[in-house]
């Protein structure tokens, strides 16, 4: 076939890589057989934060803006669904839908200070971003709950099923999301706005000169991840039933970032598993109680310094060793 | 006289937070003016310097201003060790500025919760500088704000004579000008990133210490000390020792005055509507100087 070894190698890699794809989502659909709604619930968890981590690492791996507003927008989305709800009676449907549209509103605007800055101002002025949402939702008295938090958002029904009922539904709901939204992001990824992202996280000015407008696609991925973000935080709020400026803790984004750094910034697949694996390890270490976040801290440290690249680069060199292995028992060699 | 009245209490305290906030965030400026490293552990070495003073005096029983001096110089070695055991290895591998933030997050979620492990989570508290209230008139300012006026333009003054006279001073300007010509002409910058660090927490010690009778010592005085520095920092201008200074007397009068006739409660969203306003105009801060 005159096909060189190395690529056959890769044909071996990318079948293993899409079987392993398909093999998880039977998993992961046939879960809650497995019947501990603990465990069922833990999955949940873990879709939403997978997608919301695959969200920041689209703008902060792949377009290389450090933008730490992530729970900001996550807040946003959820609080501006169940406002909607609470108070103008709209099904949580369209809810999902605005929790996304508002966030995506606000990464607009947070976007166009942050066009004419550049790497840590960025940072900084979005983490002065998230401090100031905490402060509105006090400012809201009992419209948004202050510190208590809102509650008494409807439950999602479909087909004359409650979702408040049937539980079941929303680990299907979620991971209907979960599929989607990663799929989008993966096709983004991949599509000539992903180059373009990639193209100017790494050589600016170059990517500039060869015509890659930065600021329109600056804006664009401030607006697709934080729309993402936001559709995840309403739907997080509906499956807790309360809203609370509580998501906003330095505790959840700390949980959070290791994600990112876990999973490998700019590296797909590594975020969604240390996703699973931050929010199943949040959840056993919940009676360490103050110890807890000390943890959180020393596993940020250690990532950074230890696996700068996360995850991911574990997965690919696994993928990489399985595929040649694979190559060197295909039949007709012996 | 009967309006000035108010209007100059509000002046005295506006210059009061201002020289708190100059303190608190002088550190932040310094490690990003030298070592390009935006430092979030820096309100935890705030929280540290109540800690150790407050540790020192109750648990050791040491004379006050005995401990006031040590907590604040344990804070030099403790910047040490951070810089030697976090950063240096960092400053050797590719994206370093990314990189540096998130460790020195990690840092300050660690160390800023250390504290409610080590000594417990009931409430902690140092006393003032020194007691009393001088009373002028119609003007009363307590000696412990006195005491914190006389100690920024103390350390204002150190800091301007060490970075213009002294030759370690004149080497961290260079560094921060041209880290490349610095190195040519045989300044070792590593050891220099490292003193910036150590200086620079030891700096957040004396702010811990000037903060601390206001508050009780908990995590989220660390952190809301750290998000009015960030706020200050990049109002000033990342890494400029000027624009520091400028924003944190303009944001410290602003809060003066908006606590007094707004309400306390609306001087973080004014801060930062300021802000959003100043990077529309000025998107690097008011002196910012990066590249």
């Amino acid at each position: 076939m005159g096909m060189t070894s190395d690529n056959a190698t890769t044909i071996y890699e990318r079948f293993l890589r899409r079987s392993t794809v398909i093999l998880v989502l039977l998993l992961l659909i046939l879960f809650p057989l497995y019947g501990d709604p603990y465990y069922t619930h833990l999955m949940l968890l873990s879709f939403i934060w997978a997608v919301v981590a695959s969200a920041w690492n689209l703008i902060m791996g792949y377009a290389g803006i450090f933008s730490f507003g992530t729970l900001a927008f996550f807040a946003v989305g959820a609080y501006s669904s169940s406002l909607v709800e609470v108070w103008g009676g709209i099904s949580p449907w369209p809810g999902l839908l605005l929790g996304g549209s508002s966030a995506a509103l606000a990464g607009f605007i947070i976007a166009f200070p942050c066009l004419r800055i550049k790497g840590l101002y960025i940072v900084l002025v979005t983490v002065a971003f998230h401090q100031v949402i905490p402060i509105f939702i006090k400012l809201g008295g009992t419209w948004t709950g202050a510190d208590v938090g809102l509650m008494d958002m409807p439950h999602y029904s479909l087909f004359g099923y409650d979702f408040g009922t049937y539980k079941i539904c929303y680990y299907y709901l979620a991971l209907f999301l979960f599929i989607v939204l990663h799929y989008i992001i993966y096709r983004i990824i991949g599509s000539n706005m992903g180059l373009a992202f990639v193209a100017l996280r790494d050589s600016e000015s170059f990517a500039e000169s060869l015509g890659v407008n930065r600021a329109k696609f600056n804006v664009v991925v401030f607006v697709i991840s934080s729309f993402i973000i936001g559709m995840m935080g309403a739907l997080y709020v509906h499956y807790l039933k309360v809203a609370t400026p509580r998501i906003l803790e330095i505790e959840i984004f700390a949980g959070a970032i290791i994600m990112v750094v876990l999973g490998g910034l700019g590296k797909f697949p590594g975020v969604i598993i240390s996703a699973f694996m931050v929010t199943f390890l949040n959840e056993f270490l919940r009676t360490a109680g103050l110890i807890r976040p000390i943890l959180l801290g020393a596993i940020i440290i250690a990532v950074i310094m230890l696996f700068p690249s996360g995850l991911s680069g574990l997965v690919d060199s696994a993928y990489r060793y399985a595929g040649r292995t694979l190559h060197s028992l295909r039949p007709g060699k012996m | 006289m009967q309006i000035l009245v108010p209007l100059i209490n509000v002046i005295i305290s506006g210059l009061i937070l201002g020289s708190l906030y100059a303190v608190m965030s002088m550190g932040l400026t310094l490690i990003y003016g030298i070592g390009r490293i935006f430092n979030f552990a820096h309100g935890a070495f705030i929280l540290w310097g109540g800690y150790f003073t407050w540790f020192l005096c109750t648990k050791f029983h040491l004379n006050y201003g005995v401990s006031v001096v040590l907590g604040i110089l344990i804070l030099f070695p403790v910047g040490w060790v951070v810089d030697r055991l976090l950063l240096y290895p960092l400053r050797r591998k590719p994206n370093f500025e990314i990189n540096a933030v998130i460790v020195t997050l990690g840092l300050a979620i660690l160390l800023g919760n250390a504290g409610d492990v080590i000594f417990g989570t009931r409430f902690k508290t140092i006393d003032q500088l020194t007691e009393g209230l001088l009373r002028m008139g119609r003007f009363t300012i307590t000696h412990h704000d006195i005491a914190t006026l006389v100690i920024t333009v103390a350390i204002l003054l150190f800091l301007e004579l060490f970075l213009r006279k002294t030759t370690l001073g004149t080497a961290m300007r260079a560094i921060s000008q041209d880290p490349v010509g610095a190195k040519i002409v045989g300044i070792n910058l590593d050891r220099l990133f490292a003193f910036t660090f150590a200086l620079a927490a030891a700096l957040g010690g004396i702010s811990g210490v000037l903060i601390a009778p206001r508050f009780f010592i908990t995590p989220a005085v660390g952190w809301e000390t750290l998000f009015k520095a960030v706020i200050i920092v990049i109002f000033g201008g990342l890494g400029s020792v000027k624009g520091t200074l400028i924003g944190a007397f303009i944001l410290g009068m602003l809060e003066a005055f908006i606590s007094m006739y707004l309400g306390m409660f609306w001087v973080s969203p004014m801060w930062f509507i300021l802000l959003i306003i100043v990077l529309f105009i000025k998107p690097r801060g008011l002196f910012g100087t990066w590249a």
